[in-house]
């Protein structure tokens, strides 16, 4: 609660006007203008001669934002500077920058076919609708930091589960009663994912509206385009669709760490030595994030919660798996590689577990002998 | 005492400790032997691109051709090398191959050459490297461009006074001109993976230590500790100086593994070239070796004042677990703030293994203080500060 207040907080402090005299409007009047002035706005030609006439005709942020397309689809221009063909060729312009960067893309390489399918998504995009929507856009833009956060508090919540406490050695009187075996175990880790799910989504849903709270729920329903940051996204879905597709990737990240602890936690048998390990692998992936070099993210960091929760790169990095033939998207390759190794992980736990019991079988079988 | 140092030294050696130092290690070697390979390439002495890990050894061996004092003579020499040189042309086609990993024989002196130009914002980058500059005519003018820029670079980035600026000028024009060039890359992997992997070790300090002074462990504090003859008094100080010892240990096991990685991988050459081919601003009459050591020690000073502070949680708290997650908590906020700007982060443990150690000042009166011995200050300070926490926690300790 007290992050989501705090990440609403500063949220809001960026839709405060100020000027050297001071503060102009804060956020309450410009979001209430923003939504008032952005029914049925579209980006259009209309829109932009609308702008030119009369600068206030759609508020200021319901400017910035439309500024802030037209500075990164048209180049850098200004507004003033558009000619009449500019603007109503916005979206054929965009579809070019798009074919450009696929085509100079030399990380990825793609083929004719592979940028022919691309395309075919950015011409599906016929108006994109200007309505409000900031709620969502600080939530898409917020929600990843929060999900790392909420990864971490999980997975040392569930760490105690498998991990031994040295100080009380209840392990082996455990271990030896009635249901001890397989039932504990099983019981333990449907505890873990149960948990750890509960803990995710009903986290999130505070979040969410705590976060949304202040600005408003409307938006949901436009396009993610209407962003700046993703205009160029081939992803043709609104911020609702947005928000459940991170709130997955972030519950899969969360599920791969909980496999993991719960593996490093089954072999080590310690809770501070898993801790350590799991700490440090965080560590690990924290500095694998911050050096961007494209071989380590496409083959390792795409998997990891920590690069997994930076939801933005999936809508706009266009990085494309060519498995067997077939060209997956980075999201959903992602997300089947995660699943993938977070079951492994599992196995591995269950087969230690399993090798113990069987030791323990052979221990009372000799001693019986 | 001796013998009980050794065994409470001893005892910190449990599963917990040789979980995380292997972790640590194993992290360290993998990003050094992963970037170093994935991220590098360099033009060698044929003119071949030759990438990864071999990279190195080849810019090395191009780099004998480079290799000398700069003076008048070895300047004008470098102009016409470079001038007619394949990687020239080569960074003229491939604009952005110094700025991602790209690497040249005439990295280290060229970028000398130019920081005398570009002071304050020099950078890495193809357009960083020419050598087209009037004041490369002769070396007494290359110097004294070299030497204003220092002292314009001080000025600017630093809020000395002009009377400070002074004191600071006169060490300027006592740098031991002309300086040694040649290859050093090994050294500056060193550096760049030392900073980059210290959270690393505070990371292991949290979990190593936090048991030192808890109840609810067996080789933290017992009844039996305190009820001894000497549990009270000696135990502690025993305790202390073994954490200590213990700090030091993970420490160099740290700089262990980094040396022994980046020796093998890029060569440690380049120690005993002057301090200032790497850190232009440097007014010490060091060599990079020495730089290194003094950043090394740096390091080792910021890693005893954390363990001290996790020593301190753990006596506080007297619970092992709580004490890690505190400590956690401390470390990240630690490693979060040492970026802030000003003064207040020449306060940070974090930052005890800045540059700023090799090109910062702090004066008091007229006496200009590197930071390196500042740090030195503010280490004996926080732990002095630590250990009478520590002590005044110890002689209230009670089990129940």
């Amino acid at each position: 609660m007290f992050v989501s207040v705090y990440h609403t907080k500063i949220n809001l402090d960026r839709y405060i006007v100020r000027n050297t005299q001071g503060i102009v409007s804060d956020w309450n009047e410009n979001l209430s203008e923003a939504k008032e002035k952005s029914r049925a706005l579209y980006l259009d030609k209309d829109c932009f001669i609308g702008m030119q006439n009369n600068e206030n005709r759609y508020g200021y942020l319901n400017n910035e934002n439309i500024s802030d397309i037209i500075s990164v689809n048209y180049e850098g221009k200004t507004l003033e500077e558009l000619s009449e063909a500019d603007m109503e060729s916005l979206l054929q312009i965009r579809s070019d920058k798009i074919n450009e960067n696929l085509m100079m893309d030399s990380k990825n390489n793609y083929t004719d076919t592979e940028i022919a399918r691309f395309m075919d998504k950015a011409g599906d995009l016929s108006v994109i609708s200007m309505g409000y929507s900031e709620g969502w856009k600080v939530l898409a833009e917020n929600m990843g930091g929060f999900g790392i956060l909420l990864n971490i508090v999980i997975t040392v919540l569930i760490l105690p589960l498998f991990g031994r406490d040295s100080g009380v050695q209840m392990e082996e009187l455990v271990r030896s009663a009635r249901f001890g075996q397989k039932r504990l175990n099983l019981s333990r880790i449907l505890s873990a994912y149960l948990a750890a799910t509960v803990l995710y989504f009903a986290s999130m849903m505070i979040y969410f509206n705590i976060l949304m709270m202040p600005f408003g729920f409307e938006g949901g329903n436009q396009p993610i385009q209407s962003n700046a940051r993703v205009f160029f996204s081939l992803y043709n879905i609104t911020y609702l669709q947005q928000f459940m597709i991170n709130l997955l990737v972030g519950y899969l990240g969360l599920i791969f760490m909980v496999s993991a602890a719960l593996m490093v936690t089954i072999i080590l048998k310690n809770l501070l030595a898993s801790a350590s390990l799991i700490a440090i692998f965080y560590i690990m992936l924290i500095v694998i994030d911050q050096l961007y070099v494209y071989e380590i993210n496409h083959w390792f960091a795409n998997f990891m919660p920590v690069h997994m929760t930076e939801f933005w790169h999936f809508y706009t990095g266009n990085e494309l798996y060519r498995i067997w033939g077939r060209s997956i998207p980075c999201l959903n390759w992602s997300i089947i590689v995660s699943l993938i190794l977070s079951a492994i992980f599992l196995a591995i736990g269950i087969l230690v577990l399993l090798r113990d019991k069987i030791c323990r079988i052979y221990l009372k079988k000799g001693s019986d002998v | 005492m001796k013998r009980q140092i050794y065994m409470e030294y001893r005892k910190m050696w449990n599963k917990i400790t040789g979980v995380a130092v292997l972790a640590m290690c194993a992290v360290v070697i993998l990003h050094l032997f992963i970037y170093l390979n994935l991220q590098y390439r360099a033009i060698d002495s044929e003119g071949q691109i030759v990438e990864g890990l071999a990279s190195y050894r080849a810019l090395r061996e191009a780099s004998e051709e480079i290799k000398g004092t700069m003076d008048g003579t070895y300047i004008r020499e470098l102009v016409d090398k470079y001038n007619n040189s394949f990687d020239k042309s080569y960074l003229k086609e491939h604009r952005g191959f110094l700025g991602t990993g790209g690497m040249t024989k005439f990295m280290v002196p060229n970028y000398f050459i130019n920081y005398a130009y570009y002071g304050a914002y020099m950078s890495n980058g193809n357009d960083k490297i020419g050598l087209e500059y009037d004041f490369l005519d002769s070396e007494d003018e290359f110097y004294k461009t070299y030497k204003e820029t220092v002292k314009e670079h001080l000025a600017e980035v630093n809020p000395y006074t002009e009377e400070q600026m002074n004191i600071l000028g006169k060490k300027v024009d006592k740098l031991n001109i002309p300086y040694q060039t040649g290859y050093y890359q090994g050294l500056a992997n060193l550096r760049a993976w030392f900073v980059l992997d210290y959270g690393l070790i505070f990371v292991v300090l949290a979990f190593a230590l936090s048991g030192i002074f808890a109840k609810d462990y067996t080789g933290g504090i017992t009844e039996l500790t305190l009820s001894s003859k000497y549990g009270r008094k000696n135990n502690f100080n025993v305790r202390w100086i073994a954490g200590n010892m213990f700090i030091i240990s993970i420490y160099f096991i740290f700089i262990g593994v980094q040396l022994i990685v980046n020796g093998i991988i890029a060569t440690l050459d380049g120690w005993n070239l002057p301090a200032q081919m790497f850190w232009f601003e440097c007014l010490h009459n060091i060599t990079v070796g020495e730089g290194i050591l003094i950043l090394f020690g740096g390091g080792l000073l910021g890693a005893i004042v954390i363990g001290n502070i996790v020593m301190l949680t753990s006596i506080k708290m007297k619970n092992r677990k709580v004490a890690v997650i505190l400590s956690a908590i401390v470390v990240f906020w630690i490693l979060k703030s040492k970026n802030v700007y000003g003064f207040s982060k020449m306060f940070n443990p974090a930052n005890f293994i800045s540059d700023s150690l090799l090109t910062g000042y702090c004066f008091v009166g007229n006496m200009a203080l590197p930071y390196f011995v500042i740090v030195i200050i503010f280490t004996v300070f926080y732990v002095a500060l630590l250990w009478i926490g520590i002590k005044m926690s110890y002689r209230k300790y009670y089990i129940d």
